[in-house]
């Protein structure tokens, strides 16, 4: 205990000696950031305060539904916090130096495993305890809670929730690790990953959102739809915690606390139970496997790498020798990189679900073809989903873009080309491939939806996606740190959710733009009138515009970034 | 073809490097000596272009490498302290990559690496991704990409840290033998017995100044009044 308390003191130092440097930029820096916190946290806060009583008071789904809304949020929200933490824990828990270096010092494994645990669970969750938080007190205000409840939900509902999401996401990485060493990686990786995809899927089956609303509005006229109606659903979603935790709050919101308490204990004891697993089998296997992956790495290095092959370096090309170079280390540094690949594969499988998914959405327009209101709430939300995609990859792939440079940079500095030019065709490959993925995303996303909203939806999507990918350059290269070596580590770092902050104040931008031209749009087409589309295209105007703006200026910032001292 | 004039660096309110004036001629070998802190690495940046210089003028070949950076950088050959290099490439591909950035053309560049790794024994292990390689490995391979665009001014900061005794000697070799062929060398190093050996001319900064700067004649006049050697004179002019 008491060497866990030391390096627990020491760790507090660092982050203390890393994040107040007195000196005067730094200050106005760090106040700079702390204004966009709390201006974020306040945005946070009302947007979800007037969601709900928009949701409640304007389209009038119920607390029912509501809070099954906000199981499917958390649903998402376990399974990033989860899949986030097997793919860091893998860096920090067996690929980190100081991982190496406690195992040189009489500690005992299972408390290096705890550390480093800890460590991550902590360093990758700041930025979504303060969105929860936030929420939370949206929540709170929203339904006059007692000050008792903010406390309570916070510490003893949802960071448990978080808790389970992390704790699970070790215990699954320990078990892929000691499957590997007896039947290799791509095995063990390739089982366990449709293991996790029918999982993903399986809930959205068995939770079925769309149909669970339409069978509450059948009971439309007959009661009140702010009653439980958990018997219209699978009891299978009964086991999930995100159930538990929407349940809690759907009882705690109702004022029958009594209901929630068992529920609560359920999801605070999972939590522990997890836990718990995680720190036995790291104490049992946590050497091991750590053991194991130097095995498998040094297996994979071992052997020479070929010279020949498409884009090996000795190979003639067409491109001038600059060029050439560039896009084969950037290949080379991706592909061999498994961090990159893999995570980008997560991606892009979650991508698929999100456009399977949304295929139900034009039965449930076609079902509720009068009410206007819901159809813009769900044209804006899938918008905004598809946004959000695009948005997630950008911040993993583009904000590291110039940190990744790495402690190699001074090879690039020092030597005579001119970085600009450097800098925008790297910017212009990613920017290339998540353009054409966010097309992809918009138009499967947009099939649902009448022509002309679709077709204007495609052209503000290349806006969004220019402005939010230029926007991750630039903060990328403010906050740029070519010490760390670790994308995923870069793109949860204080930057990185500084920038998905101003993210999420993209969005509500882009939600007070477009929401009275989508629905004029929906209320003209529903009423057999000339569909009005000039507010439309004055808002993709606007985007342009902003488009121009948001790009030029962070681009430029990203530029100059890499002209600072190293 | 080093020029430094009125060279400053400040960061904050410290003053790193104070007011370096120095000329490098083709074929002199400068040993830039000094203690930890003194100054020697930040000058060594402003010299590549990684520091940007608060005041003064770095000229390369007559180049400006503030102004004209790519027409400067095209004389520099760079062989940082730390041999930090993409972990993911080989050390073969590397040189690649090095000599593409220069735009030296394919098949020139073939014969160069083949006459480097030849010089500098790399090539047992050069085909492997050079995160197996040790810290001397992995310095080999930088001296190697720093010497395929034949440099006119070498910039060399610490070349002897991690290198076995026969690499060590055969980079000296391979140093001097490009001093004595008309390549400029700047060098830092602590290691006073390696600058003894190998440099023409030397500096001595200390708190960011200059504090001596002479000939290897000059040094051994002034070593006569009771020095026995560089390291004598070192110890008291940096006490």
């Amino acid at each position: 205990m008491k060497d866990l308390l030391l390096v627990l003191r020491y760790k507090i130092i660092l982050f203390m000696k890393t994040n107040t440097p007195l000196t005067f930029s730094s200050v106005i820096k760090s106040a700079g950031i702390s204004v966009i916190y709390t201006a974020f946290a306040v945005g946070f806060f009302l947007f979800t305060k007037s969601t709900i009583r928009y949701l409640l008071e304007v389209t009038a789904i119920g607390s029912f539904l509501l809070h099954r809304f906000i199981m499917v949020i958390l649903f998402m929200f376990f399974v990033s916090i989860n899949i986030g933490n097997i793919v860091v824990s893998y860096s920090t828990l067996f690929k980190s130096g100081e991982t190496a270096w406690f195992f040189t010092k009489p500690m005992s494994f299972s408390k290096v495993f705890l550390i480093k645990f800890l460590d991550n669970f902590f360093y990758s969750s700041t930025t979504l305890l303060l969105i929860v938080s936030a929420a939370l007190l949206g929540y709170g205000v929203y339904f006059n809670l007692a000050w008792y409840f903010y406390p309570l939900a916070l510490f003893v509902i949802i960071l448990p929730f978080m808790f389970s999401a992390g704790s699970l996401g070790a215990i699954l990485l320990l078990i892929i690790l000691r499957l590997a060493g007896r039947f290799g990686l791509k095995k063990v990786i390739a089982s366990l990953g449709i293991i996790y995809a029918s999982w993903i899927i399986g809930f959205y089956y068995v939770s079925s959102p769309i149909e669970l609303v339409t069978r509450v509005f059948t009971y439309f006229n007959h009661v009140s739809l702010n009653r439980y109606f958990g018997f219209l659903e699978s009891p299978l979603i009964k086991f999930l915690p995100n159930c538990w935790v929407a349940d809690s709050l759907y009882w705690i919101s109702r004022g029958q606390f009594h209901s929630a308490v068992p529920l609560i204990i359920v999801n605070f004891f999972f939590s522990a139970f997890l836990f718990s697993i995680a720190m036995l089998l790291a104490k049992k296997w946590y050497y091991k496997t750590w053991l194991t992956s130097l095995e498998l790495n040094s297996d994979s290095k071992t052997k020479a790498v070929s010279n020949s092959g498409l884009l090996s370096f000795q190979n003639d090309s067409f491109l001038n020798s600059l060029n050439e170079v560039m896009i084969k280390r950037e290949f080379h540094l991706f592909f061999r990189e498994p961090g990159q690949w893999a995570h980008l594969g997560v991606m892009l499988f979650l991508m698929g679900i999100f456009i399977t998914g949304i295929s139900g959405i034009k039965v449930f327009l076609v079902e509720n073809y009068y009410n206007d209101y819901l159809k813009t709430i769900i044209y804006l939300v899938v918008s905004l989903f598809s946004i959000f995609m695009v948005a997630a990859l950008s911040l993993r792939f583009v904000f590291p873009l110039i940190s990744l440079e790495g402690e190699t940079v001074w090879k690039i500095r020092s030597s005579p080309l001119d970085h600009k030019p450097f800098l925008l065709k790297r910017l212009l490959v990613y920017l290339t491939l998540i353009f054409i993925l966010g097309q992809l995303i918009t138009f499967f996303a947009n099939l649902q939806f009448p022509g002309p909203i679709s077709m204007i939806g495609q052209v503000n999507s290349a806006f969004i996606i220019i402005s939010i990918v230029s926007l991750n350059f630039g903060m990328g290269g403010y906050f740029s740190n070519y010490k760390e070596r670790n994308p995923i580590r870069i793109a949860s770092s204080q930057g990185a959710s500084i920038t998905f902050l101003f993210i999420l104040l993209y969005l509500v931008f882009l939600i007070a733009l477009l929401f009275v031209p989508v629905y004029n749009f929906f209320r003209s087409s529903h009423m057999y009138i000339n569909v009005p589309l000039y507010g439309l295209l004055i808002s993709t105007l606007v985007l342009f515009v902003t488009t121009i703006i948001i790009s030029a200026s962070f681009i430029r910032i990203g530029l100059h970034s890499f002209r600072r001292d190293i | 073809m080093l020029q430094l004039l009125n060279l400053v660096k400040k960061f904050g309110s410290f003053t790193a490097v104070n007011d370096i004036n120095l000329i490098i001629r083709p074929g002199d070998f400068f040993g830039f000596i000094g203690q930890n802190g003194a100054g020697k690495t930040t000058t060594i940046k402003m010299i590549t272009g990684l520091f940007s210089p608060t005041s003064g003028k770095v000229l390369i070949n007559g180049s400006d490498i503030s102004k004209d950076p790519i027409k400067a950088k095209l004389n520099i050959g760079y062989i940082p302290d730390q041999p930090f290099i993409y972990e993911k490439l080989t050390g073969r591909e590397f040189l690649y990559f090095s000599g593409g950035l220069y735009s030296i053309a394919k098949n020139e560049l073939k014969d160069q690496i083949t006459r480097i790794i030849d010089s500098l024994r790399i090539g047992d292990w050069v085909d492997k991704r050079t995160e197996e390689y040790s810290q001397g490995m992995k310095q080999r391979i930088i001296i190697a990409s720093a010497l395929l665009h034949n440099p006119k001014l070498l910039v060399v900061d610490e070349p002897m840290i991690g290198l076995d005794p026969q690499t060590a000697l055969s980079v000296k070799e391979l140093l001097a033998e490009k001093a004595s062929s008309g390549t400029a060398i700047f060098m830092s190093t602590h290691s006073l017995h390696v600058a003894e050996e190998l440099c023409t001319r030397f500096g001595i900064i200390k708190d960011g100044s200059m504090i001596f700067e002479g000939t290897r004649d000059e040094l051994e006049t002034i070593k006569g009044f009771g020095h026995k050697n560089l390291e004598s004179l070192f110890l008291e002019l940096t006490r």
